[in-house]
């Protein structure tokens, strides 16, 4: 399950979490863990379920999400 | 001391603004928005925490658009240098602090012209009309002051937004003198740019100002630097905040700016604003009762004014009777220009400048009446 998504940034991230939280979506803000070939450095939320769902609302309201990833810890 | 200084900074500060800076470097002192560890975690849901209050306390929807700066020069330098290019030309006010003026005349050099809009006590269709009257065609920029930091004559601000964004020029107000002081509600607003300071109205410690945007219209960044977000790209984030947030912030500072605007929140901004309006109110009227004494306003007015209070005694400078009082009656006061000579050449003052009281929620009635008493045995 590629349950990790990655996001601009820290702020981002929080603000990320906090939209879906509104929605009854739980989820974490995680560092990115670095992959070959991609920038790491970065913050994305760990979203526990629903994630296809989570990553619509997000879009719509205007949050992008640059990809989404397997691993890294709840 | 009796310290009515409050327009340089609030002083004292809320013991709970006291208590979080305190915590902050105590408990939580890890670098926000760097590494993944829970303290640094901490520090990131603490300054997110900040932004949220500050984007709610001025009615903005995103967290995102609370972009934090050092002081409200540097949130004034960041807008008017990202904004203006060359060619533009911009028009400020006649009560702009040098945080305004000093860089549209440093802008001179890169091409870029500025007018000077005269402001009216009172009369507001007066200002409205001369900002008008300023408007080039390339005209892009107007910034202006919600309050004089020397008089406290309030501009009609939200009427000249509106104004310009009929002409389509991108409006920024310098609400140092405003935030805090009086409610401003920004959601359904023509200010584009509101630039703050954190340690004046809203009770933070010094260090701290904000951007808020509110417009679609992104500044060049000022500065360029680590953000701790996507650091293999070697050009600068253009995402908000990031953008404009390079290097470490002032997390002590922020995080004590979410407890002034709290304590501000639980007194009732109105409440605080109506307070310090009364003491400055029964300032001027002893004080027009002195034949010494000159003021430089109306009586101070809700509508029209801030509490911010300029005098003068009669045959003795400024810095002089200011001394006296901290010397001689342990009152603290600000005289000379206060960083604003172009509210004082408006008000034919430059050559002596003037005293200046600015009362905060602490400051008492017995305080002013000490004041009262000292200006008349001043000789």
């Amino acid at each position: 399950m590629d349950n990790l998504i990655k996001l601009s940034s820290i702020t981002q991230s929080l603000s990320a979490r906090d939209i879906l939280k509104k929605h009854g979506i739980k989820s974490n803000v995680k560092r990115i863990p670095a992959k070959r070939g991609e920038s790491t450095c970065g913050y994305g939320l760990y979203i526990y379920n629903n994630v296809d769902k989570a990553i619509s609302i997000l879009e719509d309201n205007n949050i992008k999400v640059s990809g989404r990833a397997s691993g890294g810890a709840k | 001391m009796i310290y009515l200084d409050n327009g340089a900074t609030t002083f004292p500060k809320p013991v709970s603004v006291v208590n979080a800076v305190n915590q902050s470097m105590k408990y939580f002192g890890a670098n926000p928005g760097r590494g993944g560890h829970k303290l640094a975690m901490k520090a990131s849901e603490m300054v997110y925490d900040t932004r949220k209050n500050i984007a709610e306390f001025f009615g903005v929807d995103e967290p995102e658009k609370v972009i934090f700066t050092l002081n409200c020069t540097m949130a004034l330098n960041t807008v008017i240098k990202g904004v203006l290019n060359k060619g533009d030309h911009v028009i400020i006010s006649s009560y702009e602090h040098n945080a305004v003026l000093r860089p549209v005349e440093k802008l001179k050099e890169k091409g870029i012209t500025y007018s000077v809009a005269e402001v009216f006590e009172g009369d507001n269709e007066r200002t409205l009309n001369s900002f008008r009257s300023k408007i080039q065609q390339n005209t892009r920029l107007v910034v202006c002051t919600y309050a004089s930091n020397v008089f406290g004559i309030k501009l009609p601000v939200e009427r000249i937004c509106a104004l310009c964004h009929q002409y389509g020029i991108i409006t920024c107000v310098d609400a140092a003198q405003g935030a805090g002081i009086i409610p401003i509600d920004l959601s359904d607003s023509s200010i584009d740019f509101l630039c703050i300071s954190g340690h004046k109205g809203l009770y933070g410690p010094m260090g701290t100002g904000a951007i808020i945007v509110n417009c679609d219209k992104i500044p060049d960044s000022l500065i360029e630097g680590g953000t701790g977000s996507n650091s293999a790209d070697y050009n600068q984030p253009s995402i908000l905040p990031d953008k404009f947030e390079s290097g470490t912030n002032n997390f002590p500072g922020i995080v004590g700016l979410n407890h002034g605007i709290k304590f501000l929140k639980s007194r009732g901004i109105m409440n605080v604003y109506k307070h310090e309006i009364s003491l400055i109110t029964n300032l001027y009227d002893k004080l027009s009762n002195m034949d010494k004494i000159i003021l430089y306003t109306d009586r101070p007015d809700i509508d029209y004014h801030v509490p911010v209070l300029s005098f003068n005694i009669k045959d003795i400078d400024s810095e002089t009777v200011s001394g006296i009082l901290s010397s001689k009656y342990n009152i603290a006061t600000r005289a000379g220009l206060h960083c604003a000579p172009l509210a004082h050449k408006y008000k034919n003052t430059l050559d002596i400048g003037t005293v200046r009281v600015v009362p905060s929620a602490f400051t008492t009635k017995n305080s002013i009446n000490s004041l009262i008493s000292a200006i008349y045995n001043i000789k």
